[in-house]
């Protein structure tokens, strides 16, 4: 069953002579439970598409279907709402929020989200517990090492218990230790059925996806898929 | 995002740039405080005044010979105005003679007060009917009386190192006159600081003749005020030949001391409304300032499902906090100034200086500046909140 459809996205940036063409009439379809990497060189729009399959950009051309639904015609608070309701974000740089503790930046999905202060409480330090943090929920961001900074951004990604994971580049920032716990949590949520697209430029890591699409200069060049989930 | 959180939210950016924060409010704290200690004294003043018109005087009628004071008069009064006054209906008693300032001197200490000379027996039996004046020690001045005086609560009390007392002599213009009487308090500076000599006495010091620049005029009870002082302006106009003098009803008085202080009020209100606005660009400044240095975060709470309007919310409340914290400190600072300059006057001997505090000063005040916050957090607010994710994330 096709959860998640791009159909001919485009994206220009600038104008005149600074005009960059992003994505030039990209098309994929994504199942649900999919784990899906995408990979290819700097500047080849993958972050961009990434960022138009989660809601948080537009393309000038072209749609994404979500279960059906024309999300691209959505206003800008619809794609808010949808944001912290169905989808989850991980980001190369972690962003965190450094004024807050880690318990604190896990809890601000559910904040929006106006759930209540008890079982937000508790479903922050559970997911802190989970990620193996529950030593440092107290922790400022600038008190954790990146390791530790991006778990505290995945329980944050898992806060309101999305259908969707949009992972950019999560280990680009990591040594290979950490990038490997990192890959192994997003692994398990797989495996608990969360559909998953990752960003990432390392090749090692798209051997646990089932569906790894290769792109060049903003068009999909290959898309393989592997019939067995790791 | 429940209100709740929007306001922990934005307590929470407030509390962790204390500085800045201080920083930011100190325009409005300087606007408030001068609304607050102005509106706080000058009401009171004005309520002061209002209840003393209301206790004294208004049965009351005083007569200048000049439009406004501190114009100097064309003509002065003379006996004939007296007693055209005296023949209108309704008019009881009258009391005439010269106010001035002398200077008075008591073993090598010298002063500068006021002076007021009339007939004794006409003194006595207008200040009593009147009300408000009364003698604390010694008597009236007689009409036997020569180089004699009374002289108010301040001059015997407070104004020479040493009390005078009845008995004592004091120099007027060089000469000598025995205190007979020491008025009671009166609560004004004027009156308190007043010293009172026989007309006599007064005539030959000032070298002056039947002409005089105070008449008061006491009315018979239940007369009509109104109509007598339009009566005395009538006549005193034929007698004159000129209108260049003010008739005042107590309630005239107070009416035009109220508007020399709205006057007074309304000039130092506008400059504090200027400081207000410096206060209200402060903040406007540091909402800016801290929109900029909180585009990642505003990028990762739109990334997170953050609506525009929650982030306006955050930045806007944020902007009310401040605006209400400068309201708070200055309220307090307004305040204890106030009572200072309250504490202070009433030592002085100024009585209707008073410090009016009450539920509507605290509560609009502090409304007003989470106002004066809002409205300037707003523009800044809406900038921020139009950010776009993707661009902020990427440090852009």
């Amino acid at each position: 069953m096709t959860f998640i459809e791009a159909r001919n996205l485009w994206k220009v940036y600038g104008k005149g002579e600074a005009k960059t063409v992003v994505l030039k009439g990209v098309n994929l379809k994504i199942n649900k439970g999919e784990f899906v990497a995408i990979t290819g060189p700097s500047g080849c729009g993958k972050s961009t598409f990434l960022n138009i399959l989660g809601l948080l950009d537009v393309p000038n051309k072209g749609m994404v279907y979500i279960k059906g639904k024309k999300t691209t015609l959505m206003g800008e608070n619809e794609r808010a709402v949808f944001r912290r309701k169905i989808s989850g974000f991980i980001f190369q740089q972690f962003h965190l929020i450094n004024t807050l503790t880690a318990l604190e930046n896990v809890e601000l999905p559910m904040i929006l989200d106006e759930k209540n202060k008890i079982y937000r409480k508790k479903r922050a330090k559970k997911l802190l517990e989970s990620v193996g943090l529950e030593q440092r929920i107290n922790y400022y961001p600038n008190q954790l090492s990146g390791g530790q900074q991006q778990r505290v951004a995945i329980a944050r990604a898992l806060a309101n218990n999305p259908k969707i994971i949009l992972a950019d580049e999560p280990t680009g920032n990591l040594d290979s230790k950490s990038g490997n716990k990192i890959m192994k949590i997003l692994k398990e949520l797989h495996d608990n059925g969360i559909t998953i697209i990752m960003v990432t430029h390392e090749q090692e890591y798209t051997k646990y996806a089932t569906k790894v699409v290769k792109m060049k200069d903003g068009e999909i060049i290959d898309i393989v898929e592997h019939n067995k989930t790791h | 995002m429940k209100p709740i959180d929007i306001i922990s939210f934005a307590g929470k950016n407030i509390t962790q740039k204390r500085t800045q924060s201080l920083l930011t409010i100190v325009g409005i704290v300087i606007g408030i405080v001068a609304i607050v200690s102005l509106i706080s004294l000058g009401y009171g003043v004005q309520n002061y005044i209002q209840e003393e018109t209301a206790k004294l005087g208004a049965n009351k009628i005083q007569i200048f010979p000049m439009k406004q004071f501190g114009i100097p008069p064309t003509k002065l009064f003379r006996d004939k105005e007296i007693k055209a006054i005296k023949n209108i209906k309704g008019v009881d008693k009258v009391l005439y003679g010269w106010y001035g300032g002398v200077n008075i001197e008591h073993r090598d200490e010298k002063y500068f007060v006021n002076m007021f000379y009339a007939k004794p027996s006409n003194i006595k039996s207008v200040y009593s009917d009147v009300g408000g004046y009364g003698i604390e020690k010694g008597r009236w001045l007689s009409d036997n009386d020569n180089y004699k005086c009374i002289i108010g609560y301040g001059v015997a009390h407070n104004l020479f190192k040493k009390e005078l007392e009845v008995g004592d002599s004091i120099y007027i213009n060089g000469k000598k006159f025995k205190i007979v009487g020491i008025m009671a308090q009166v609560g004004n500076q004027q009156d308190d600081n007043m010293v009172i000599i026989p007309m006599s006495s007064g005539e030959e010091l000032f070298n002056k003749k039947g002409e005089y620049n105070y008449i008061m005029v006491k009315i018979k009870d239940g007369a009509d005020i109104k109509k007598i002082s339009e009566d005395i302006k009538d006549a005193l106009e034929k007698s004159m030949g000129t209108d260049n003098f003010s008739v005042l009803t107590a309630e005239q008085m107070a009416k035009s001391i109220g508007g020399i202080l709205n006057v007074l009020t309304m000039f130092v209100a506008g400059v504090a409304g200027i400081s207000l606005l410096v206060g209200a660009v402060g903040i406007s400044n540091t909402m800016h300032m801290s929109i900029l240095e909180r585009r990642k975060d505003i990028g990762i709470l739109k990334a997170l499902g953050a609506e525009t309007t929650t982030i306006l919310s955050i930045f806007v409340v944020e902007a009310g906090f401040l605006g209400l914290l400068g309201g708070i400190v200055g309220l307090i600072i307004g305040v204890g100034i106030a009572k200072l300059v309250e504490t202070i006057a009433q030592n002085m001997g100024y009585g209707m200086v008073q410090a009016w505090i009450s539920w509507e000063l605290i509560f609009g005040v502090l409304g007003f500046s989470f106002i004066i916050g809002v409205i300037s957090g707003y523009f800044p607010a809406r900038s921020g909140a139009k950010l776009n994710p993707i661009d902020t994330l990427r440090g852009l």
